[in-house]
């Protein structure tokens, strides 16, 4: 287990080993302020990019797996029907298990540590720690630096507030999947608008007024990293960590600042196609400003999804993870035909058929968004008759295989595109055995995605089967 | 946490029982070796628990919280499970009696500990305030911040889970901005430069800032210091630029709102090994973010240069004047949602496109109004449970305990327990299905109440469901938004009498009232336990217990709201802090 209380620094250097940040060129300069001028995709091929969705509360397994064979699928699942469309572009992953995140509680241990593949620490918030780094935010620490944003973090459902003292564990850890240290969860944004903003319109370099530059934002930071070292010398010793966090924090925007600055030097121009995307996309996601759905939240997803493909097509960043909703997820989903009821509430089915039916439709419902973001990406052309899919990783899934039993086993797993980074669709890949760790999976996506990777979680290996 | 369902009958025997050396060998080890062992001595680890090496009564002190628990579910007929042989009344009394004195006696060793409250980031609705009340400007920034998590007691101020990460500090440095923009720029420059020279205009700028950090940061600043001249460099480079002095300044006062003297409720350490009252700045902002979430006014800060918050009468003094300013809203809307649970309407609860009434703000507030009126009144925290108006009498607790389509008498019946009786159940097992398999086949047209008969047929459940359930059950003419009902949907007629193990007869609310007026003093401990968490920002541990029997018997059987937060503040760890844990 990682040390909790190693910064976020020292966690980055460790894991980009010699790479210095700022440095190394991407692909092209990212699109930042302005609107730039140069054709996506001319220069160095596309880079690979990486999503990963987040799914609470597992499925039903009888409804959504789809048999134990290897090989091309032949025949789709009740819940999986929408794949279809993306056949050819999808690796249904069967049988992988996280085996850390056995014991604990029935949800928080199994759901939060999806991406890390660790043991998490049964606390009421003290010791807070995840056990791990998660797989997408090793990504940004490695590859991040080369784009705007080292990473998004989205989300459709708010962070449920209090502890949940059923099992006397805080429900932060049901709210993120996402974690920078072992006991650094990444905030998500929930609201689109702001998102969008985030991404496309606003710099942390604001210039307050006339005769206030860029650099004096930077020269800004600078003080204010002043006042936290100061700060830091006159405070107990458990509270230095916190101070860390600060310093860490601030740092990083002083780093984004200067590569903003930089990037504004040497602006880039959109596509027409580009340009008409993000305008949508802005209009789509001020709808939402300020507002927080509780109901059908179908189209707030789709439009999280965009943003994120956008980011990715923009090249703004390279990482992301969407949480359709957190751990122990009491959403209500009374808007699809057929539920009346949450849930958390209906993966607690015990087989009786009323509430197992709505726990298939919500679990249906989770993976036809998927699909329909495959498709969103296909659409979205990159490079050399290529598209977006071929340089994105897309992998779905929950911490929990059957929801109704809290089982850590057999979870569901859904991977697409990827091609260019070696992956080959159209098939089930299943464990060998019932033993084989989720977090072989996650090593080999990692890997393909550019992460240098000593060893992950619980990986016993990386799952070469993947390729070709 | 124990509680003293037993306490009559404890009482009795007590009278009759000479003291024991040790009275944990004498008594409660036999007791353990007769009823406990099969599951929990020898290799046996059932619930992860073995109870063979404890010996003597010298070993509850580092384990506190399981003999606490041992304690509460053997008095409450929890343990022995249902599927093994009952404990004969004899040995469960001299259990629970002798068990008493030994943890009395463990609690005592326990060292005074104000225990350690990490550098403590604003929440959210902590930093909205603040920014009110310094600049004047209401425009809640924050709403737009990262949702903060919680933790500790249960209250998103748990310094321990407010974290900082890259986009809260960008939003807060958006949220400087646009805040000082608004704001009337007499909220933060108090001085303008004589003549146009640049050297005035330093020393002007010198005079505004060291004022606006010394509000903002809510405690001295020294006008020499080291965080001063770092932004005079900064404003010196900008005069010789010829930058309007305004805008200047201004742009630094957004280096004093993103700076962690800001964000941070930050008291400085005395270096010390043993535990020390904290400065009387520290009290000042103590004392206003947990009655007002918000920054100390002008005469907290006139009493923390006087130091006098130190003082018994000035702090119950301000606590009372703190109270009966309209700030003081802010103790009750963030307290009581989140101890009672309403808070969690915001997001999960009854589908409002059934019941609509759950979006009305008037309906969540109802357990904020009550206490309110509590706090003005200076009435007992017991009309909680006794008044028809109480927390048995608002719909909004109704709707808090049920899923988005029903009722959930399990929900419901733990939190009673939780709430009303401060018995909370231990977790399930983490690995168990919600029921058993085995009763796939016939679950079909049940009602809920004969499903959750199952929950009590099975022996991996009955220790807590025999408990909660019949609460829940008792309940059950409150719909999901608290209406009250006959019959269930499916039609039949809803049996609101219920049993308890321990053969106590529960009839339907009134029934419930009784049992929480029969146990209220486990009700206000739960509640102070609550209000200490919330306002020192940090989860309980076991040397607190002292401290919150102290309160409590401070304020005596009555109970009352107002003395209750006064004795909070009057507390050992709200005044208190240490640099090291406390040895042992």
């Amino acid at each position: 287990m990682t040390d909790p209380r190693m910064s976020r620094r020292a966690v980055l250097r460790g894991a980009v080993g010699g790479l210095s940040i700022g440095l190394a060129l991407p692909f092209m300069p990212s699109w930042a302020a302005r609107l730039g001028a140069e054709e996506p995709g001319a220069g160095a091929p596309p880079p690979i990019r990486f999503a990963g969705f987040y799914q609470a509360n597992g499925v039903p397994p009888d409804h959504w797996n789809l048999g134990y064979g290897e090989g091309p699928i032949t025949e789709l699942s009740q819940n999986l029907k929408s794949l279809a469309a993306i056949k050819d572009d999808v690796v249904v992953l069967r049988g992988f298990w996280h085996r850390e995140t056995r014991g604990g509680d029935g949800h928080y241990f199994k759901e939060s540590p999806w991406l890390t593949g660790t043991g998490i620490t049964k606390t009421t918030g003290a010791d807070l720690n995840s056990g791990g780094v998660s797989l997408d935010q090793i990504l940004a620490q490695q590859v991040g630096f080369q784009t705007r944003l080292p990473s998004i973090e989205l989300s459709c459902e708010r962070v449920s507030s209090g502890v949940d003292t059923n099992v006397g564990v805080t429900r932060v850890y049901g709210g993120h999947i996402s974690w920078s240290t072992p006991s650094t969860p990444v905030p998500r944004e929930t609201d689109p608008y702001q998102a969008f903003q985030r991404l496309f319109e606003i710099t942390p370099v604001r210039t307050g007024a006339k005769g206030i530059t860029q650099l004096d934002e930077v020269n800004l930071i600078d003080v204010v990293s002043q006042h936290g070292r100061m700060v830091k010398n006159e405070v107990a010793t458990d509270d230095k960590r916190k101070v860390d966090e600060y310093l860490d924090t601030v740092r990083d925007i002083e780093q984004r600042l200067k590569g903003e600055i930089q990037r504004a030097a040497k602006p880039r121009v959109m596509t027409p196609g580009q340009k008409a995307a993000i305008e949508q996309l802005k209009k789509d996601a001020q709808s939402y400003a300020g507002a927080y759905v509780r109901g059908d939240h179908t189209d707030l997803v789709t439009v999280m999804m965009d943003i994120m493909a956008m980011a990715f097509w923009t090249d703004n960043t390279r990482v992301g993870t969407l949480m359709y909703g957190n751990a122990v997820s009491g959403r209500n989903f009374s808007f699809l035909d057929g539920v009346n009821s949450s849930h958390h509430e209906t993966s607690h089915h015990d087989e009786s058929e009323g509430l197992k039916s709505q726990y298939s439709k919500i679990a249906t419902w989770h993976a036809d968004r998927f699909t329909q973001f495959v498709e969103r990406l296909k659409g979205l052309p990159e490079g050399e008759g290529t598209t977006l899919l071929d340089h994105t990783i897309v992998l779905q899934g929950s911490g929990l295989g059957d929801g109704n039993r809290h089982s850590n086993r057999d979870l569901p797993l859904l991977l697409a595109g990827g091609k260019a980074a070696g992956i080959k669709g159209g098939r089930q890949v299943v464990s060998k055995g019932d033993d084989e760790p989720m977090c072989n999976v996650l090593k080999e996506v990692g890997e393909r995605a550019g992460a240098q990777l000593k060893d992950f979680g619980d990986a016993s290996g990386g799952l070469d089967r993947l390729g070709a | 946490m124990p509680h003293r369902l037993l306490a009559p009958l404890l009482i009795l025997t007590a009278a009759f029982a000479p003291a024991a050396e040790d009275p944990f060998a004498e008594h409660i080890v036999p007791v353990l070796e007769d009823n406990c062992f099969d599951c929990h001595g020898g290799n046996k680890r059932k619930g992860g628990i073995n109870f063979e090496h404890f010996t003597s009564g010298t070993q509850i002190v580092g384990n506190l919280e399981l003999w606490e628990t041992a304690m509460r579910m053997v008095a409450e007929h929890e343990m022995p499970p249902p599927d093994q042989a009952e404990m004969i009344t004899e040995d469960r009394l001299a259990f629970v009696d002798h068990l008493t004195t030994a943890l009395q006696q463990a609690y005592e060793q326990v060292p005074a500990d104000p225990g350690h409250v990490v550098f403590h980031r604003l929440s959210r609705t902590e930093y909205n305030n603040t920014i009110r009340d310094l600049l004047g400007v209401d425009a809640r920034p924050a709403d737009t911040f990262p949702a903060d998590g919680s933790g500790g007691g249960g209250f998103d101020n748990n310094a321990a889970t407010l974290f900082m990460q890259p986009l809260l500090m960008e939003k807060m440095l958006r949220a400087a901005d646009e805040v000082l923009a608004q704001a009337d720029p007499k909220a933060y420059i108090s001085t303008r430069p004589e003549g146009d020279d640049p050297a005035a205009a330093v020393r002007a700028a010198h005079q505004s800032l060291t004022d606006f950090a010394t509000r903002a940061w809510r405690r001295p600043v020294d006008p020499k210091g080291r965080e001063i001249r770092a932004m005079l460099r900064v404003y010196g480079d900008y005069a010789k630029r010829e930058v309007p002095y305004e805008v200047g300044v201004r742009h630094l006062c957004k280096a004093i709102l993103a700076s962690p003297q800001f964000i941070y409720r930050w008291e400085p350490k005395q270096n010390s090994s043993k535990p020390y009252p904290v400065d009387h700045y520290s009290m000042a902002s103590r004392l206003s973010y947990m009655l007002w979430a918000s920054m100390p006014d002008a005469e907290l800060l006139k009493l923390a240069a006087a130091e006098q918050l130190q003082d018994d009468a000035v702090i119950a003094k301000q606590v009372e004047r703190m109270l009966a300013d309209s700030k003081g809203h802010a103790l009750y809307d963030q307290f009581v949602p989140q101890w009672v649970g309403t808070a969690a309407l915001r997001d999960g609860g009854p589908d409002p496109g059934k019941f609509p009434e759950v979006e009305s703000e008037s309906f969540r507030n109802q357990p904020v109004v009550f206490f309110a009126d509590l706090v003005q009144r200076n009435a007992s925290i017991l009309e909680f449970i006794s008044s028809k108006q109480g927390l048995l009498g608002m719909p909004a607790i109704y709707a808090a305990t049920s899923h988005a389509n029903r009722t959930s008498p399990t929900i419901r019946g733990r939190w009673v327990a939780e709430v009303l009786l401060h018995a909370p159940p231990p977790p399930p097992p983490p690995n168990v299905p919600s029921l058993p398999e085995k009763t796939k086949e016939a679950t079909g047209a049940q009602t809920v109440r004969e499903r959750l008969v199952q929950h009590v047929e099975d022996p991996n459940c009955s220790g807590c469901h025999a408990r909660i359930d019949p609460l829940g059950f008792a309940l059950e003419n409150y719909d999901p938004v608290g209406r009250w009902r006959d019959r269930w949907p499916e039609g039949a007629a809803i049996d609101h009498v219920v049993d308890l193990p321990g053969a106590k007869r529960i009839d339907g609310v009134e029934g419930v009232r009784a049992l929480a007026m029969e146990r209220k003093d486990a009700f206000a401990r739960g509640f102070v336990e609550r209000l200490l968490a919330y306002a020192i920002g940090r989860g309980l541990q076991s040397y607190d217990r002292q401290v919150v029997t102290g309160i409590l018997q401070a304020t005596g059987p009555e109970y009352k709201a107002r003395d209750l937060i006064v004795q909070v503040a009057l507390s050992y760890p709200f005044r208190y802090k240490r640099n090291r844990p406390v040895a042992r």
